[in-house]
C-alpha cells in the first residue's frame, strides 16, 4: 500500500485520521518500579475488609502492582528503558533526532521532563525535545506526533512515556490507588518503509470526570479543601469508555482497510481487566489476539500499559515475527485514540524491573 | 427477553444469591454499591442499550431499572 495524494489530515465525523507511510517502531523497552504491592495483603491499610476486597480482587482482577520505592520519578523510569536501546542496539545517542516525553507526573510542572533525558541520556543539542501532558491515551498520541517527525523528513525519534501513578493517588483512596503503577517505556521509532493509520479523539465536558484538583494554577470553588490527587467517577468513566472504544475500534479498522481477522493483536489501555472484558465481549474478539492481564500483574501504567503490555505479554511474539496491530489508548481528558501499525522483529525483551 | 429472565442475569452479574423482585427497592440489595453499579451498567452495554450515568446512579427500585431495559424485554 502507498500513500496517496491526498492531504495528509483528513478531518472528517469519524475524528482527526492520519495517514504514514515511513515511520516503523525498531525497539520498545518497559522499566516498572521494583516494589511489588500484593492488592490483599494492602487492602486492610485502605480500610477495606476481607470479604469487601476479595469482591474487588474477583471483580476487577486485582492482584498485584508494580511501584517505584522512595523518590523515584517517572524521568528515572524511561531512563533506564531508554539507556537499555541506546546501549544494546549500540546506538549513537547524537543520531536520535527528537525526544517527547509523555507523562502527567514530570519532575517539574516547567520545564519539560524531556529537556531533563535529553541531557541525562547524552542525546544532541540538536535533538527537539518537549512533553506532552497526557494520561491514558497519551501513548497513541504521542506516537502520532513521533510518527508525523519521522514521516516529515526526521530519522530518528525516542518516544518515552509513563508515569509514576503511585505518587498521583492518596495510598489509603481504596477507590482508587489498588489499581496505580508506576512505569516508564521508550520506544525507538526510524524511518523506513510502513504503513500506518491513526485516529484521535477529545471531549472536554469529561473534564472533571477523572482529574486533580488544585494540580494546576486555576483556582475552582467547587476542588477548595479536596486534596491534590487523582479524582475519579468511576461510573462515567467506564460509561464513557464503553461508548467510545468499541465504536472506535470499528472505525479504525475500516479507516485502515483491514478486518478483525487481518489483525495479530489488539493491544488497549489497561485500566482493568474487567473494563477489557467488557470491550471484548462488545467488539467479539477472541481471547487470544485481546491481551488484558497487564494491570492485574502490575498495575494500571496509564501512558505506558500498552508498551507495557507488549514488554510484559509478548515480546517474544514481537521480537520474532512481523506483526499487524490495533493498539487504542482513552481516558483521562476525556481523551481517546486508535491506530494500525505493523512491527517486523522489533527489539523488544520482557518487562525490566528497575534498577536498585 | 423475558422479565424474569433479565432479572435473573441482573443477579448474576450483581453476584447475589437470590432472586431479585420487580418491585423491590434497589438499597435493599447489598451488592448494588458503586461496583455493582458498573457491572450492571457494563451488562447493558452488551445488550447495546444506550446509557444516562446520571440516571443510573439515582436508581432507585428495580422496576426503574427494568424500564432502563424495556426496548428488549418481551410485552
Amino acid at each position: 500500500m502507498t500513500i496517496t495524494s491526498k492531504p495528509l489530515v483528513e478531518r472528517n465525523m469519524c475524528g482527526a485520521n492520519f495517514k504514514f507511510s515511513k515511520p516503523e517502531i525498531k525497539a520498545i523497552v518497559t522499566t516498572v518500579g521494583r516494589r511489588a504491592i500484593s492488592f490483599m495483603e494492602s487492602a486492610e491499610s485502605m480500610g477495606l475488609s476481607e470479604k469487601e476486597a476479595l469482591r474487588l480482587a474477583k471483580t476487577l482482577s486485582l492482584n498485584t502492582r508494580h511501584v517505584v520505592s522512595g523518590n523515584q520519578t517517572t524521568t528515572d523510569l524511561c531512563f533506564e528503558s531508554a539507556m537499555n536501546i541506546l546501549a544494546t542496539l549500540n546506538l549513537d545517542a547524537k543520531s536520535v533526532d527528537a525526544l517527547i516525553m509523555v507523562t502527567q507526573s514530570p519532575d517539574y510542572a516547567s520545564p519539560s521532563s524531556a529537556n531533563n533525558l535529553q541531557h541525562r541520556l547524552g542525546l544532541s543539542e540538536r535533538c527537539m525535545a518537549f512533553d506532552m501532558r497526557l494520561g491514558c491515551s497519551g501513548f497513541v498520541y504521542g506516537l502520532s506526533v513521533a510518527y508525523s517527525l519521522v514521516e516529515s523528513g526526521l530519522e530518528r525519534v525516542l518516544l518515552c512515556v509513563g508515569d509514576v501513578a503511585s505518587r498521583l493517588v492518596k495510598a489509603d483512596d481504596h477507590s482508587i490507588a489498588p489499581i496505580m503503577g508506576d512505569a516508564g517505556s521508550a520506544i525507538l521509532i526510524d524511518s523506513g518503509k510502513k504503513d500506518s493509520f491513526f485516529q484521535l479523539y477529545s471531549d472536554g465536558s469529561g473534564e472533571r470526570a477523572l482529574y486533580i484538583p488544585n494540580s494546576g494554577v486555576r483556582y475552582n470553588e467547587f476542588d477548595k479543601d479536596l486534596p491534590c490527587y487523582i479524582k475519579m467517577d468511576g461510573a462515567q468513566v467506564f460509561n464513557f469508555t464503553l461508548q467510545r472504544v468499541p465504536s472506535m475500534l470499528s472505525e479504525v479498522l475500516t479507516f485502515s482497510n483491514f478486518t478483525k481477522d487481518d489483525i495479530d493483536y489488539f493491544i488497549l489501555h489497561q485500566p482493568n481487566k474487567y473494563i477489557l472484558n467488557s470491550i471484548q465481549k462488545i467488539c467479539e474478539i477472541p481471547d487470544i489476539k485481546f491481551p488484558k492481564d497487564t494491570q492485574s500483574i502490575y498495575g494500571n501504567q496509564n501512558s505506558a500499559s500498552i508498551p507495557g503490555t507488549i514488554s510484559g505479554f509478548l515480546s517474544h511474539v514481537f521480537e520474532r515475527r512481523q506483526i499487524r496491530s490495533i493498539f487504542a489508548g482513552f481516558g483521562i481528558g476525556l481523551s481517546w485514540g486508535a491506530c494500525m501499525i505493523q512491527t517486523d522483529k522489533i527489539y523488544c525483551p520482557p518487562t525490566v524491573l528497575q534498577k536498585e | 427477553m423475558k422479565r424474569e429472565i433479565f432479572l435473573e442475569k441482573i443477579a448474576e452479574v450483581l453476584d447475589h444469591d437470590g432472586t431479585l423482585l420487580f418491585s423491590q427497592d434497589l438499597d435493599t440489595i447489598k451488592e448494588w454499591d458503586s461496583l455493582g453499579i458498573l457491572s450492571v451498567m457494563g451488562f447493558l452495554h452488551e445488550l447495546k442499550l444506550p446509557i444516562d450515568t446520571d440516571k443510573m446512579l439515582k436508581l432507585k427500585k428495580i422496576s426503574e431499572l427494568v424500564s432502563l431495559a424495556s426496548k428488549i424485554l418481551d410485552e
